[in-house]
């Protein structure tokens, strides 16, 4: 699979598991605000709730970002569920949790590991137009950074209001003086 | 001060850089001074003063002057001694409206290169509609720009706000390197850049025309 920046989430329409209640989501539901999908391995897994868990702790701050979350495994939405009346980590969540068994989502975003019918663990920012605007893929053993996550949100908000003519003040105290360059083409 | 300490040979500029500079520097038809208010026990300080009495020995139309702070504070209140290293452009004994806080490395070499271009001569091309325009400004307007040396965008803010400042009295425009003030990266909550501080009040983000800050300044009365 190629570049996924800017590809638009393909129809789809899954069953989900949220605040104890079970519901459909559809790619119109991830459009008119940012969206997180958050594939995982599986549930019951040791590495999923911690991330899950991380997620669950920032969820406030992305929604103030006006960033909806929904993860997404290769479970029915009746595994979530158990899964969350076992773990007090999952029950704590707040966000969607979408159900992915026939692998409709994974396929779609190049993260279904076909022979396991399991996700990897990619992450993908879409814009109120159901865009890809950032997105990472790891490998199933390495976790993510719901910190991190939250920034790279931000950022792509930052940018689709005002353009990318900006750069992070990522500045660090006590760097070197850049060598100076000159690039004066076309401004005398 | 003693200046006499200050090197004219800069570590920044290299001998390609040299080369490059003195095809633009060439070109000056007028002259411009540079005031450069230093504390030579501070690394920064030391950096842009040789940068500046390097650049002036290029040219016979630039020459350059040193101050310590305390002089400075005292003989030119223009310029805004509490962040050093502080360089101020002036032509005919004039402040032109252009200073730096912090050494012009990385990207911002073109902004004080075409900042000289412009205030010495013959300057870069303006549209004479905005030029009128910038002459009718009531109100003197101060802009901050904080910039890093590795952004390209924020060398092209500072350009054209200089620029502003190089053709208007009303204007002045302030290269301000973050990195150097981290105070006032608190203070005006600098996460991004370029950051354009207008007059304490407005505040823009990224690169904006000409045009389009005169929109801004011209609100001012």
């Amino acid at each position: 699979m190629g570049n996924m920046i800017n590809k638009e989430v393909e129809p789809f329409r899954v069953s989900a598991f949220a605040n104890g209640e079970f519901r459909e989501v559809s790619q119109e539901d991830l459009k008119g605000h940012w969206s997180v999908l958050f594939f995982y391995p599986a549930d019951f897994t040791f590495v999923c709730p911690t991330e899950l868990g991380d997620l669950a702790d920032h969820y406030e701050e992305f929604q103030n970002e006006g960033c909806e979350i929904y993860s997404v495994s290769e479970d029915t939405h009746f595994v979530h569920k158990a899964w969350a009346d076992a773990s007090e980590t999952i029950r704590g969540i707040q966000y969607v949790m979408l159900a992915d068994p026939a692998g409709v989502l994974a396929r779609q975003f190049g993260v279904l590991v076909e022979e396991e019918g399991q996700a990897l663990r990619g992450t993908f920012i879409l814009n109120p137009a159901g865009k890809v605007k950032a997105y990472e893929i790891h490998d199933m053993g390495i976790g993510r950074n719901a910190e991190e996550l939250l920034r790279k949100v931000q950022a792509a908000k930052f940018v689709e209001k005002h353009g990318d003519q900006v750069c992070p003040a990522k500045w660090q105290p006590g760097e070197e003086t850049l060598s100076p360059s000159l690039d004066l083409v076309g401004m005398l | 001060m003693d200046s006499e300490k200050i090197s004219a040979k800069s570590s920044l500029i290299t001998a390609d850089l040299e080369e490059q500079l003195c095809g633009v520097l060439g070109k000056l038809t007028g002259e411009a001074h540079m005031v450069c208010v230093v504390n030579l026990a501070d690394k920064a300080s030391v950096e842009m003063a040789e940068l500046v009495r390097h650049i002036a020995r290029l040219s016979d139309k630039l020459t350059c002057q040193f101050y310590e702070p305390k002089e400075a504070k005292e003989e030119l209140p223009e310029i805004d001694s509490s962040l050093l290293p502080a360089t101020a452009l002036y032509r005919q004994g004039q402040y032109t409206g252009i200073s730096f806080h912090g050494v012009t490395g990385g990207k911002e070499m073109n902004s004080l290169v075409l900042a000289l271009y412009n205030v010495a001569g013959p300057g870069q091309e303006m549209d004479k509609r905005i030029r009128k325009k910038l002459d009718k400004l009531e109100r003197k307007s101060e802009m901050k720009i904080f910039v890093s040396l590795s952004c390209h965008h924020c060398a092209n803010q500072v350009i054209a706000c200089q620029q502003m400042a190089a053709v208007s009295k009303m204007v002045e425009a302030r290269m301000i390197d973050a990195r150097l003030y981290p105070h006032l990266a608190q203070q005006y909550k600098i996460e991004r850049i370029p950051m354009t501080i207008i007059n304490d009040d407005e505040v823009l983000l990224g690169v904006k025309t000409i045009e389009q800050m005169y929109d801004i300044l011209k609100v001012y009365k």
